[in-house]
């Protein structure tokens, strides 16, 4: 060391290169931080590879993937809500207190008194909102992209169950607020629960009483009260966050081992000539390996996409309220009383068919049909590239039953006023209106069943006969399985149409055994 | 990396901390601070102490358990309890007679309405969505004495509810309408009236805010206008008669409605009054009779000393309440017993038409023997000795 | 789990022969590692159920905060055929109707509540029809509707016979349905 007293010893000490390299360097320095920034080939790879949240990428990818219009980064958004709306939830659950006395009141309270009380809150609750949309249309952009195919069947499974736990930990804050709007959205809800057969006091070949069965089992009572507020903030806060957790941590590991989807697709050129994408493949082995790193081409995508999100979500929610109607009285049913946006396609099937039907059976074969897609397409085209035209059948399947679905949620939560009643947007409210039934008949059951033989058999043989090849294709089981399900996703606006054009109430009718169809 | 990237990072990050900056401006400058800071300034000069331009801004509120509520109107009106706010201009005054009923143990909403947790004007005012009760008018707040007190004869400051309270008697509004379980079952109960939720009330021909005051004071003023019916959905229109108040003696019956009701007070809060006048005696069966025809609240159907002129659409009687003052000339006296004991249901005149929505009450079981003899000697009494003209009061 | 030994040739049986010998005395198709092994995992299974049952009985509780919905209002001896009682309307919010013998001769109780708009509908004995005053809905005496803006009939709840002899009344039951009204939790049958 020369001597400090030096101008050129003290440049040295004061040299901020020879300390950063001597921090650099320092045990501490290299226990920490493994591998310099320089962006290097090596250093873009060990960003990745070496960092514990970032590993959850691979090192490289294909181009084809990191256009936004492959995914519009719908998972990863969907995560981020994930991420958020357990962040901002945590700091909810400092002022909230899950109390009948105390739950509303700890509401306004943070609406008024709590510093960032009200953008937090509302946050909260778009972004829950907006987690829901985002799930269902990551599961329609997943399935018009192929990428449920084999190998990644079960992954899709995987997927479907978080998208009920998405729906259940929605669910279950919505009755936190202790709101008007809470508590009868929970009510009609868990009405359905009661409504399912066998388990639930008010269904079908019940064998349990108000006492014990599905409904008493969600809500710890027969009513909406300190019970079910505090059984759901549980579940909201705790049980579903942890198997949410749990299950998108097999999700993502999923996705790493069968590989991100996305393949390149041919030139125009080729396209133009009618060539298809797995033939193009199969003859250019290679371009599937060329690859870009990870870091920093997609997640700086995923960065600018969360900030976005972020960005949108803050702003609307310092615009716009999130809503807090009256307190909870449970002696006054508002009217309407509306389920929460994404079950309100239930609730409006609820004018057609039995609330076992619409609340128990229809959402169980719409999950279970949902999980057995990968299982009956056995059409390998159209994996990781859109396409139309080779998966026709599976794109107009999905396609009707997603946009019904739509449609649904749509009547429901805009075109339903009091009673139930039709109201176009531009028709004031009013509740004394109330439309006649008018002479509903039901079909007598020796026409009922037949017809409903008629439908399902006509579903399973017509296409058999008119498309052989579709059918030997699938082989037996596949397609009995998928025109059975076709079947019941048609029944659907059938019975509809009979309903509102022939006044028809029930096709079938077991009123001893409370069943009706 | 495209350039879209980074223009969208830019976008992104600016947009974000611009968001920020609004998030803490928000907060940071609630509309409580301004009224608060300008209450000190104000408090300054009138003391002559400037020390307490500079008093620390705070949220202020009474906490109130037993009422289940949280006050927290004193942020902003937080002279309420200094007296030497009396000239100041609102929202600075001092409360007349703070020290009869303290904030610190009453707080506002109790007798004023208003969301007393809210901290915006707008908000805390309660003329806003979802809170079902707003700020009463002046005239209106000397209803929610009667929650406390049971007994307002010779209460300072209650003596407009006394008032009401004559008027409802004169009118006879007890002949049709219940009050606390005992009254007329033609029309509603009306300590019910006041804590319906807002979404029972139709406030389609209502031209002031929705709040029940507001449609209260309104029906009072013209009920034809608030109620007239829906003939598409089978409500009939309103039978009540329209009394043709004056906008005072509207407000004095919507107050008596209004605090008709009976929130949860806890039993320490209230306060019971003296002991009940002794029954008045009467110097004849007719004066009794008067008396009696006034307590049951014959006038509200049968007019004002029986004359009549109350509208009863479609009944034979000539489309009207019939009036009693020929009473004499049509039915003996045991006759008339009869039918007041057991009533009667009007003949409609169109037998296709609507029912007649008022009828003859069955009183057997409200009417003691001894009053309802004095009854009849005093509708015989009505028999004028001039023929004067059925509907017209006083 | 592997195939129990083939006989050995050897006439005279080693100590590992005898071994495996004793092992073959039972005849089983299991050895006794495999029993055990079986077992305990068998156990755990059990034990893992168990937990599971109990876990899903442990969400219904035996008793709830929630205020009785059920109470009981007489005997039927106290209330006379061809009447409607109104004995329970303040504080139970109720009718008690009891038929003529001609009728039928049962009881059967009437919720208090408008079907319009919540209201509490009065009884007019002279008119023989309950009459709500809110919006003039009115309602015969069996609950159903006939004039007014109400959309459907008074609802009736569930009634009972106590061991007792007393009537006790579930409010947690309502029947909406005429269909309903004829079913015995509806429509309680007296004799004498």
């Amino acid at each position: 060391m020369a001597d400090p007293t030096s101008t050129a010893a003290a440049r040295q000490l004061l040299d901020l290169e020879e300390l950063s390299r001597k921090v650099k360097t320092s045990q501490i320095w290299k226990s920490i931080f493994r591998h310099g920034y320089e962006d290097t080939p090596r250093n873009r790879s060990l960003m990745v590879l070496s960092n514990v949240f970032l590993h959850l990428h691979p090192v490289k990818t294909r181009p084809a993937g990191l256009r936004i219009t492959y995914t519009w980064g719908l998972g990863g958004i969907s995560f981020y809500l994930f991420l958020l709306l357990t962040m901002t939830g945590l700091l909810l659950m400092f002022y909230y207190r899950p109390t009948v006395e105390h739950a509303y009141w700890d509401m306004k309270d943070l609406r008024y008194v709590v510093p960032f009380g009200d953008p937090l809150r509302n946050m909260h609750r778009w972004a829950a909102h907006l987690m829901v949309f985002v799930v269902m249309f990551h599961m329609a952009s997943v399935f018009y992209r192929g990428g449920y195919k084999k190998p990644r069947e079960y992954n899709w499974v995987i997927g479907v169950i978080l998208l009920l736990l998405t729906f259940l930990l929605s669910f279950t804050g919505y009755l936190l607020p202790w709101d008007q709007l809470a508590i009868w959205a929970v009510t009609v809800g868990t009405n359905m629960a009661a409504a399912s057969p066998i388990l639930g006091a008010e269904g079908p070949l019940s064998i349990v009483g108000p006492g014990n069965d599905a409904r008493f089992l969600l809500l710890g009572g027969k009513t909406v009260g300190q019970s079910a507020l505090l059984r759901f903030y549980v579940m909201h806060c705790v049980l579903l966050p942890l198997a949410f957790s749990i299950i998108v941590v097999i999700h993502f590991w999923r996705v790493r081992k069968d590989e991100f989807s996305a393949v390149p697709l041919p030139p125009k050129a080729e396209r133009e000539k009618g060539v298809s994408v797995e033939e193009w493949l199969r003859v250019n082995p290679k371009q599937r390996d060329k690859k870009v790193f990870v870091w920093p081409n997609l997640v700086a995508r995923e960065f600018v996409a969360t900030l976005l999100v972020t960005v949108g979500l803050l702003a609307w929610s310092l615009i716009a309220h999130a809503p807090l109607e009256e307190m909870a009285n449970p002696n006054k049913t508002p009217n309407p009383s509306k389920a929460p946006w994404y079950f309100a396609g239930l609730q409006e099937l609820l004018v057609y068919f039995d609330p076992w039907i619409a609340g128990v059976v229809l959402p169980t074969i719409i999950l279970i049909g949902l999980m057995a897609i990968p299982y009956l397409d056995v059409n390998p085209k159209g994996v990781g590239y859109y396409s139309v035209k080779s998966r026709k059948f599976a794109v107009t399947m999905f396609t009707f039953g997603f946009g019904f679905w739509c449609t649904l949620i749509a009547i429901g939560y805009y075109l339903r006023g009091p009673g139930w009643e039709w109201y176009w947007p531009w028709q004031p409210w009013d509740i004394h209106r109330v439309t006649p039934q008018g002479a509903l008949h039901n079909l007598p059951n020796w026409v009922g069943i037949p017809l409903l033989l008629a439908f399902f058999g006509a579903f399973v043989e017509l296409p058999r006969r008119l498309w052989k090849r579709f059918a030997e294709e699938l082989g037996p089981i596949r397609y009995l399985t998928t025109m059975l399900l076709a079947a019941s996703m048609f029944l659907v606006p059938l019975k509809i149409i009979l309903r509102l054009v022939f006044k028809v109430k029930y096709i079938a009718s077991f009123p001893g055994i409370n069943l009706n169809i | 990396m495209p350039r879209i990237l980074y223009r969208l990072f830019f976008l992104g990050s600016v947009g974000l901390t611009l968001l920020f900056f609004v998030m803490v401006w928000q907060e940071g400058a609630p509309e409580w601070q301004g009224y608060q800071a300008q209450y000190y300034r104000l408090l300054a000069k009138t003391t002559g102490k400037p020390e307490l331009a500079r008093t620390p801004l705070e949220v202020k509120q009474v906490h109130l358990p037993e009422f289940d509520r949280t006050d927290r109107c004193t942020t902003c009106h937080v002279g309420v309890d200094q007296p030497k706010m009396v000239n100041a201009p609102q929202p600075f005054r001092t409360h007349p007679d703070y020290t009869v009923h303290p904030v610190e143990e009453y707080g506002c909403t109790i007798c004023h309405g208003g969301q007393g947790m809210a901290l915006t004007k707008a908000d805390a005012h309660g003329l806003v969505k979802h809170w079902e009760r707003p700020l009463l008018p002046k005239e209106l707040i000397v209803a929610s004495c009667a929650y406390c007190h049971q007994n307002l004869q010779g209460l300072k400051g209650a003596e407009r509810l006394v008032q009401a309270k004559q008027l409802f008697d004169k009118a006879g509004c007890i002949g049709c309408h219940a009050l606390n379980g005992w009254g007329g079952p033609i029309s509603t109960e009306l300590s019910d009236v006041a804590g319906k939720p807002l979404d029972e009330f139709d406030f389609r021909y209502v031209e002031g805010p929705h709040a029940a005051y507001a449609w209260l004071y309104e029906h009072f003023k013209n009920p034809q206008r608030v109620t007239p019916g829906d003939a598409k959905n089978n409500v009939p229109p309103t039978a009540m008669p329209n009394y043709r108040l004056t906008d005072a003696e509207a407000m004095l019956l919507t107050a008596f409605v209004l605090g008709a009701e009976h929130p949860q007070v806890p039993a320490k809060l209230r306060v019971a009054g003296p002991l009940p006048a002794p029954a008045p005696t009467y110097a004849t069966p007719v004066e009794q009779g008067r008396a009696v025809f006034q307590k049951y609240g014959c006038t509200a159907c049968h007019g004002y000393e029986g004359r009549g002129g109350v509208k009863n659409p479609n009944a034979m009687t000539g489309g009207e309440v019939p009036p009693l003052i020929y009473v004499a000339q049509g039915f003996t006296k045991d006759q008339l017993k009869t039918l007041i004991r057991d009533g009667r249901y009007p003949t409609r005149a169109d037998p296709h038409g609507p029912t007649p929505p008022l009828w003859m009450p069955t009183w057997k079981d409200k009417i003691a023997p001894e009053e309802l003899d004095a009854l009849v000697e005093y509708l015989v009494s009505l028999y004028p000795a001039d023929a004067a003209s059925a509907g017209e009061r006083k | 789990m592997s195939d129990p030994l083939p006989a050995p040739a050897r006439p005279a049986p080693s100590i590992q022969q005898q071994e495996v010998d004793q092992e073959k005395l039972w005849n089983l198709w299991f050895t006794r590692k495999e029993f055990f092994n079986l077992a305990a995992w068998g156990a755990f299974f059990v034990g893992l159920g168990g937990s599971a049952l109990s876990a899903l009985r442990f969400f219904i509780p035996r008793v709830t905060y929630e205020p009785s919905a059920t109470f009981r209002i007489g005997k039927p001896a106290d209330f006379v055929a061809g009447e409607v009682n109104e004995k329970f309307k303040r504080s139970r919010r109720i009718w008690v109707v009891r038929d003529l013998p001609s009728d039928g001769g049962g009881i059967y109780v009437l919720w208090s509540r408008c079907t319009h708009l919540g209201c509490t509908p009065n009884w007019m004995p002279l008119d023989n029809k309950f009459k709500c005053p809110c919006h003039g809905s009115g309602f015969k005496r069996t609950g159903r509707n006939f004039e007014g803006p109400a959309p459907r009939p008074l609802e009736r709840v569930k009634v009972a016979l106590a061991e007792d002899g007393e009537i006790v009344v579930d409010m947690n039951v309502h029947f909406r349905d005429p269909k309903d009204w004829k079913k015995p939790e509806a429509y309680l049958t007296v004799h004498g």
